[in-house]
């Protein structure tokens, strides 16, 4: 099940966010060596605010495989903050019609093709039909260039906000921690 | 880059044709919450 919950709820669901800040600190801190604030074995960022809404998917074994932060980009957007030179399309970064993703993680406990498939399909299935059912129009991110066919392959209506142009992501980019995985989708 | 996924129905068939979602064991239902904060503060 995917459960979708509010940052404002976090004192409710404790034990659910430690997990999930855990999994991030393993995903992105660990493993791709970004550079984020992180301690105690969290990873938690200015962007977990209470307007922060965590879609988080559990498998029957209780292994968290998926989870993905959405942020309302009138309040919490880092592209706005970071990467205003991303968009060169005119599209204002900050729209209320526009949720940002970001910290987006797909890891199924049996790394299988068919099982990448499914876990990615469920977490950006919950995240685009809960914005659809709210009326929010598109889902903002910033990834590597290399990955925008991998992301129409998902979404064939993706479409980026400007030409490919140098940025952050890279290991030793203080920033990196800012862009969405570079292994997704 | 900075991209944008359209939220779109069509969005929504593509991504359940690429995990073949019918096929899965149990990805739904999912655990929505009524809130979409932001829309909130939308007239």
């Amino acid at each position: 099940m995917v459960r979708v919950i509010e940052g404002k709820d976090r004192a409710r669901h404790a034990d659910l966010f430690e997990t999930l800040f855990r999994a991030r600190y393993e995903t992105f801190v660990v493993n791709r060596c970004w550079s984020l604030p992180a301690r105690n074995g969290l990873e938690i960022d200015q962007y977990d605010t209470d307007q922060a809404v965590y879609f988080v998917d559990f498998d029957t074994t209780g292994h968290l495989q998926g989870a993905v932060r959405l942020t309302p980009t009138m309040g919490a957007s880092l592209t706005a903050d970071y990467y205003p030179h991303l968009s060169e399309s005119g599209a204002a970064l900050r729209d209320p019609f526009v949720y940002e993703g970001t910290r987006y993680i797909a890891s199924p406990r049996e790394k299988t093709p068919e099982n990448n498939r499914i876990v990615k399909a469920r977490i950006l299935g919950a995240m685009t039909e809960w914005a659809w059912s709210f009326g929010v129009r598109h889902i903002q991110t910033v990834i590597d260039a290399a990955l925008l066919r991998s992301f129409k392959k998902v979404n064939s209506q993706t479409f980026a906000l400007a030409p490919p142009t140098p940025m952050a992501g890279a290991r030793e980019s203080p920033e990196a921690g800012h862009a969405w995985p570079s292994a997704c989708p | 880059m900075a991209i944008r996924l359209p939220v779109t129905e069509r969005a929504i068939n593509e991504i359940r044709a690429f995990g073949a979602l019918d096929a899965s064991p149990a990805p739904e239902p999912y655990c929505y919450q009524p809130a979409a904060p932001q829309l909130h503060h939308v007239a």
